[in-house]
């Protein structure tokens, strides 16, 4: 039985801290990922979601020094953004050219992820990062010089390096909008997590550098450069099958 | 790009590479030691987490891993005994208000009350705490949702009190997760009434 409200009820509805809820859950995209970045969504029956998004569901408000680590460790655990810089400046040894393409590609990436969270646009997560991992398999064909062979002349490198940064953002915006961030402190906060996506970035680049720079030494770099890009190829392709799986697999809903 | 142009006389000399390379292993142990271990696990041995607000992240996240932890283990067992923190029923205003019940939270312990409702069942409800601010999710979802469904959220934020209506999604289950964030005991003592079949703690 329930008792009907006697019409003198009309209480004020106080609706703090609207969320951007993404009513979606899926199984881990990045399960590759050592350190996963999102743990899988646990229902709130069942009480708790852990990790980072779990953390950031219990917290509001303008948090920038989290929002910085959490996009840095988005950005160094991020394998495939990884494989694609790698790819990127394979064969680029002037440091000028480097400070040109990663540019370009933070430009790209910013624009869609800032944007991407504040127009809530959501990408299903698995197509974002198979294209994702498509940008990593035409880098290595590029390095290879295959597309040149193919298209006639090479496409520009630096439009591409912009056009993938575009959707490495969108992958990231999708990520973001997953974390279901309060309104309150959203802009600050994203602006936080896209310095720290650029922090972690330079961070990596400074390693990958390094390593990169000890093998060009080596005689076996020219030896091998072609096998280290037809892995590279086969990485980006391993992504793509791996990401379209799991989104056509039925878990997936 | 022009492979053939791009020559190797630019190559850093192996002094400089040898330099680099061991500021990077530095950096990253530092970064290691001062950020993760901060951030992840909640320790802070060289106190840099703490200026960076870093040590509050990995103690939230220490947190709700054990109580994810638990809960599994809870629900492999077959899922009995949520420990219960003394909620009573009791101080039932003879006013408009149906039920009354006040839950005391353990620093760190969270507990959800829910009310049964019926889809576009209108109730309302006042909590509040007797101090200390408390994280409150407000959502509501079906009976016996599929693992891995999202709740549908009415609210949520970090407050001493809260009142409003409840309009209820769809049938099922409406109502209020708190956690108590504070290094105190807390009691939050929550009032319905209006439309709904009952109201009761979430196990």
């Amino acid at each position: 039985m329930h008792m009907k409200s006697s019409g003198s009820v009309s209480r004020e509805s106080r609706r703090t801290q609207p969320s951007l809820s993404r009513a979606r859950t899926r199984a881990p995209a990045t399960l590759l990922a050592i350190g996963a970045t999102v743990m899988p969504a646990v229902a709130w029956a069942h009480g708790v979601t852990a990790g980072d998004k779990g953390y950031i569901m219990e917290t509001f408000g303008m948090r920038i020094v989290p929002f910085i680590y959490l996009g840095a460790k988005h950005m160094v655990t991020g394998y495939d953004h990884l494989l694609f810089l790698f790819g990127v400046i394979f064969y680029l040894y002037r440091l000028k050219d480097i400070g040109v393409y990663v540019t370009l590609f933070a430009l790209g990436h910013s624009l869609t992820l800032v944007s991407g969270v504040l127009a809530e646009v959501s990408i299903n997560a698995y197509l974002i990062d198979a294209i994702i991992g498509a940008s990593v398999a035409y880098k290595a064909l590029d390095n290879l010089g295959v597309l040149a062979t193919w298209f006639g002349r090479q496409p520009d490198p630096r439009a591409a390096t912009m056009l993938f940064g575009l959707c490495h953002g969108l992958g990231l915006a999708t990520k973001m909008l997953d974390f279901e961030l309060a309104t309150d402190g959203l802009l600050p906060n994203l602006i936080a997590f896209n310095l720290g996506v650029e922090i972690g970035q330079f961070l990596a680049l400074c390693v990958i550098l390094i390593a990169i720079s000890c093998w060009r030494r080596s005689t076996t770099f020219v030896r091998y450069a072609k096998t280290a890009n037809v892995m590279l190829f086969l990485s980006g392709v391993g992504l793509v099958l791996y990401q379209l799986n799991g989104y056509l697999s039925p878990a997936q809903g | 790009m022009s492979q053939a142009s791009d020559r190797p006389d630019v190559l850093p000399s192996p002094r400089t590479l040898a330099r680099a390379s061991l500021v990077a292993v530095g950096l990253a142990a530092l970064l290691t030691v001062g950020v993760v271990l901060p951030a992840e696990a909640g320790r802070d041995p060289i106190g840099l987490g703490a200026v960076l607000g870093l040590t509050e992240m990995g103690r939230i996240k220490v947190s709700l891993a054990t109580e994810a932890a638990a809960n599994a283990a809870m629900d492999a067992a077959g899922g009995p005994a949520h420990r219960r923190n003394g909620a009573t029923s009791a101080d039932v205003q003879a006013s408009r208000w149906r039920d009354s019940m006040t839950v005391t939270l353990q620093p760190n312990q969270s507990i959800e009350l829910k009310l049964a409702m019926r889809k576009a069942e209108k109730a309302y409800y006042e909590w509040k705490t007797d101090g200390a601010e408390v994280y409150y999710n407000t959502h509501g979802e079906p009976p016996n949702p599929p693992t891995g469904f999202a709740a549908h959220r009415y609210a949520k934020g970090t407050a001493t009190t809260d009142k409003g209506d409840l309009v209820a999604v769809y049938d099922g289950m409406h109502g209020w997760f708190w956690r108590n964030r504070s290094a105190k005991v807390v009691r939050v003592t929550l009032k319905t009434g209006g439309e709904y079949l009952v109201l009761k703690e979430m196990k």
